[in-house]
């Protein structure tokens, strides 16, 4: 007998093996849609940034990148980069860059990074194997990873080019929940310094982080509320708690917050309660239960008061920093929209509607709930864990649509294990061969009621692996450097402006020149065009980004002040109109008001920018204030000269151009990319007879005697649609 | 002028519009022009309204009816159409500021507009008007305090809180029961997956009605949601979570169904089917909300 329990052990072995590998084929190779669709490329905004901050890093040395203080954004005030980034991704694909080189692999710095989401997917994939092993068995392990691997909602932020922090965090996420739980279930310090180590990691790699800081907490406060304290939770807590914090606080841009910031405090209370519980344990063993009782109410009064009047009195005092803005938004979702328009104007804080939900998870979303109820069976300190993380988080995900992301993996656990125990009752081969006393008929039907039931959730696994796939390959897998459209004939086009109008500015501009373009662009020219901005995504500075604004809504001369004030050589705007590409700066440009209308309220009001009607509009009843901005000459400048004789139609807003000649006396155009996306305007120096340049401006159209431009204009015939 | 005033408000209709809004006047008329009518579908106007009258209220009692502010309402109606016509409306609501002026003026000109943005439009009506008029007393008013409703409160929750004295220990036992727990649980996570933040962050509304008065329970894309569509999938997952519950636990523990196969056959692919017609129902659904989604079970987008 033995023997065969050995080979089959070792066969399941080899087949879980296969399986693993094979789910991490499936997760690498489910992400590698734009990579053969378009190219090696890194995507979106942020990730421009995590890739020039690693080419810095493999460019110079570990030190030299935590001191970097970057001079070319944020002009003229620069920015301590070093010690305001999470440093995790970039020394991660810094050291896979050195590994490799020692391997004598020399791979280009830009292929890790490209590659490093999907690389990591794989390793999630494996962690959520260990984790859902732990939480039922290593069928419903298999499961998960499988799930995990191709959920949309997971993909979205992972495929190949998306080289940002959350690439890496997921996979830290789901590894420091596993060493967790396993350090609950055995008590050991062991297993609980490893998940410190992991979180630790967590820490340098994502802001999110946060997310673990009081999940764990959340677990032991709830399983001591539940009377399930013990010595095991106490070992794994205090020492996941003390070395957890303790190396948090090396990564410089998190520094002292651990033991500062409010978002923190909830770790450190539950640090001292397990302590508390623990000296109450060790009283009630020794004393009659009488005096305890006494002991108890008292303690606790003091305790409570003790603790409520110290944490007012520090924050009081200012020895701990309120909330921070981001995380507020959360809790008070009316916070956000009312006092930081900066938060408000980010796709990613916005809350999410069902339809994503669905999206990003198709068939799990209503296995999700099932799938808790089911935990509550069993319901040992794991799967308390695990039910915490669900509800907590699936409000978050409510609240931030970004915040799917973390929610994803716990769907896929728990329909995992929703599954698992569906097959566990309906694949129990070893039950139908063992009702052997059952006549042949009541056999058939057994048989048949087992078969409805595997082979519809078999279908409907497939059909999610179906739906997994169409949704990376169609929603996910846009660079949204490139964009790709359809001719007329139904070929592929590619439109490829911005990395045009970037390299024009790369090759064509001073090395020195400043650009000014509105904040979502910064990263991108910073990386693409490596030349020095003003705003970037890192949104540290809201007054600058404000000053960029009230530069884009003032009319031109006091925007020329802005622009030589700042010593801006380009500005630069992104234009849709002609392609019908929505997000452009038209359309972000309500929010340029607001947030510079909340520093000077005095100069720029967001009404004067709609029509008497209270409508934002472009046409010729737009109001004066949004015809005299700047942003609306900049986008319009010269457009109506493509349609000809024809009425010159935005094609994102479906209005008409006035046909009017929009005049521009400080700044000249430079750069026009083929499908107008991207315009490029250099700003003229003063004048050489020492006029103003609306002076000089004016006095040449009259000596001109009405509109004749200089002779340089590109030839628009060519440009016509 | 402060004959014709009934209450704060001064309605008016066509029989008194000329006079008032024609001027010469000697007073400043601060005028909201809307339509309450359920049949028009404003929802802004009809959210509205009780608060401009209360401000207009607020304001008497501040200023206790010395006030050269007027506030007038003009609602739209079959008689008053025609006025709605003159002044070249297309939307409300609409909150004009007429000066004084000693001559008359056309009904088309000489106002000013409120804009309504977004943020709470009592306190940006009061900001507005106290824009105009530094020197009058503006306020949001508060709620009314309904003592019957609180001391009904009271008086229930303190039977309440009696009821669950007296049964404390049962009460103990159940709450800290397993399934309720689990239930609570459950339903949280259902409602959140469902997109409930969604609509308590937006105040989105509630359902809409298309020209015809047909009922749209669906608007579509991603980032566009109306109450009702939480309602039904909430529904529809909740339905879909207790049929799969049921199906790995109930089904394979019922004494009765394990004696006759046949009658746990029936159960079992009972369950099955409805199962897969819940989960056409939703995928139907969501081709409301995804047009190009290319996928469905059978189709039962009719329903809808």
């Amino acid at each position: 007998m033995k023997p065969l329990t050995s080979v089959l052990q070792t066969t399941a072995f080899a087949l879980k093996v296969v399986i693993i590998l094979s789910i991490a084929g499936a997760a690498i190779s489910s992400r590698l849609f734009s990579v053969i669709r378009f190219e090696s490329i890194i995507h979106e905004f942020d990730p421009w940034f995590n890739y020039r901050a690693t080419k810095y890093l493999v460019e110079n040395n570990f030190n030299d990148f935590l001191n970097w203080f970057d001079d070319r954004t944020w002009y003229p005030l620069g920015r301590v980069t070093g010690g305001t980034l999470y440093p995790g991704l970039m020394v991660t694909s810094g050291a896979i860059w050195h590994v490799l080189r020692k391997l004598s692999m020399p791979i280009d710095i830009r292929n890790i990074c490209v590659l490093l989401a999907p690389a990591f997917s794989a390793l999630t994939a494996y962690a959520t194997y260990l984790f859902t092993s732990e939480l039922k068995d290593s069928g419903a392990g298999l499961l998960a990873a499988a799930l995990i691997a191709i959920a949309p909602g997971y993909i979205s932020r992972s495929v190949a080019g998306s080289y940002d922090n959350e690439a890496i965090a997921i996979t830290l996420l789901m590894t420091t929940f596993y060493l967790w739980i396993k350090a609950c279930k055995l008590g050991s310090i062991f297993w609980s310094a490893l998940s410190a180590l992991c979180y630790f990691y967590m820490v340098a790699a994502w802001g999110g982080y946060v997310f673990i800081t009081n999940l764990i907490p959340l677990h032991i406060f709830v399983l001591i509320l539940m009377g399930r304290y013990s010595a095991k939770l106490y070992v794994a807590y205090t020492t996941w708690y003390a070395l957890g914090t303790l190396a948090s606080m090396q990564i410089p841009f998190v520094g002292f917050l651990p033991i500062r910031s409010n978002d923190h405090m909830a770790a450190l209370g539950v640090f001292g309660l397990i302590q508390l519980v623990a000296f109450g344990n060790y009283v009630k063993s020794s004393t009659s239960s009488k005096q305890f009782k006494t002991f108890l109410t008292v303690s606790l009064v003091l305790i409570i008061a003790l603790g409520v009047s110290g944490l007012f009195a520090l924050t009081a005092a200012g020895l701990i920093a309120p909330w921070t803005g981001r995380f507020y938004s959360l809790w008070d979702t009316g916070y956000a929209k009312l006092h930081i328009p900066i938060i408000a104007s980010v796709s990613e804080h916005q809350p999410t509607a069902w339809p994503a939900f669905f999206f990003d998870t198709q068939f799990l979303i209503w296995l999700f709930p099932a799938g808790i109820y089911l935990l509550f069976q069993d319901l040992a300190n794991e799967h308390v864990f695990v039910i915490i993380y669900s509800v907590l988080c699936s409000y978050f995900a409510g609240v931030m649509i970004r915040l799917m992301l973390v929610l994803t993996p716990v769907i896929c656990v728990c329909g995992a294990i929703a599954i698992s125990k569906l097959f566990d009752v309906y694949l129990n081969l070893r039950e139908l061969a063992a009702t052997s006393e059952e006549t042949r008929k009541d056999r058939i039907f057994q048989l048949l009621s087992r078969m409805i039931v595997i082979m519809s959730f078999g279908f409907y696994l497939c059909f999610f692996v179906y739906h997994c796939t169409w949704v990376s390959s169609t929603a996910y897998s846009s660079p949204s450097v490139v964009l790709a459209s359809r001719n007329p004939d139904g070929s592929q086009a590619i439109i490829d402006d911005y990395r045009e109008a970037y390299y024009w500015l790369r090759m064509n501009s001073p090395e020195d020149a400043k650009i000014m373009a509105w904040w979502d662009y910064g990263y991108q020219i910073g990386g693409m065009a490596d030349r020095t901005t003003l705003v970037d995504n890192n949104t540290w500075n809201n007054t600058h980004i404000a000053t960029v604004g009230k530069a884009m809504s003032s009319p031109e001369d006091k925007a020329y002040e802005i622009l030589v004030n700042h010593d801006v050589d380009y500005v630069l705007v992104i234009f849709g109109g002609l392609l019908g590409y929505s997000g452009d700066d038209i359309n972000k440009f309500l929010w340029m008001v607001r947030i510079s209308e909340g520093i000077w309220p005095e100069d720029i009001s967001e009404r004067s920018f709609f029509t008497a009607r209270g409508e934002y509009k472009v046409d010729d009843q737009a109001s004066q204030t949004m015809q005299n901005s700047l942003m609306y000459k900049l986008s319009y400048y010269r457009y109506h000269e493509v349609f000809g004789m024809q009425a010159a139609t935005d094609r994102v807003r479906n209005q008409v151009i006035p046909k009017k000649d929009i005049e521009l006396d400080s700044l000249e155009e430079v750069f026009t990319s083929e499908n107008w996306i991207v315009r490029v305007y250099q700003v003229k120096k003063g004048d050489n007879a020492g006029r103003n340049l609306q002076e000089a401006g004016s006095f040449e159209r009259k000596a001109k005697g009405g509109r004749n431009r200089s002779a340089k204009k590109p030839e628009v015939g060519l440009r016509e649609l | 002028m402060a004959k014709q005033k009934s209450g704060d408000v001064l309605r008016i209709t066509h029989t008194n519009y000329e006079s008032i809004m024609n001027g010469p006047r000697d007073y400043d008329l601060v005028l909201l022009i809307t339509a309450t009518d359920p049949r028009v579908g404003c929802h802004l106007c009809t959210e509205y309204n009780p608060s401009f009258i209360a401000i207009a209220g607020e304001h008497a009692k501040a200023s206790q009816g010395k006030s050269n502010v007027f506030f007038a309402l003009l609602d739209f109606n079959e008689k008053s159409r025609p006025i709605f016509q003159q002044m070249q409306l297309q939307n409300v609501p609409k909150l004009y500021y007429y000066p004084k002026t000693a001559k008359p003026t056309p009904l088309t000109a000489g106002f000013e507009q409120m804009p309504f943005m977004e943020g709470s439009h009592a306190e940006n009506t009061v900001n507005w008007l106290l824009s105009k008029f530094p020197d009058h007393k503006f306020s949001v008013p508060l709620p009314p305090t309904d003592y019957a409703s609180a001391a009904l409160t009271v008086t229930f929750g303190a039977v309440c809180a009696y009821v669950v004295y007296l049964n404390l220990a049962k009460v103990v036992r159940n709450f800290l029961g397993k399934n309720v727990w689990a239930l609570a649980s459950t339903l949280t996570v259902l409602m959140f997956v469902s997109g409930y933040m969604f609509n308590s962050i937006r105040d989105t509304q509630y359902m809409r009605y298309d020209a015809d008065k047909n009922p749209i329970y669906f608007v579509s894309g991603h980032q566009m949601q109306l109450g009702v569509e939480t309602q039904i999938v909430s529904f529809i997952y909740g339905i879909l979570s207790i049929f799969f519950v049921g199906l790995v636990q109930k089904l394979p523990r019922s004494e009765k169904l394990l004696k006759n196969r046949k009658a746990e056959f029936a159960a079992t692919a009972a369950v099955c089917v409805a199962i897969f017609f819940a989960y056409s129902l939703l995928i139907s659904v969501f081709h409301k909300k995804n047009l190009g989604y290319p996928y469905s079970l059978a189709n039962l987008g009719v329903f809808f």
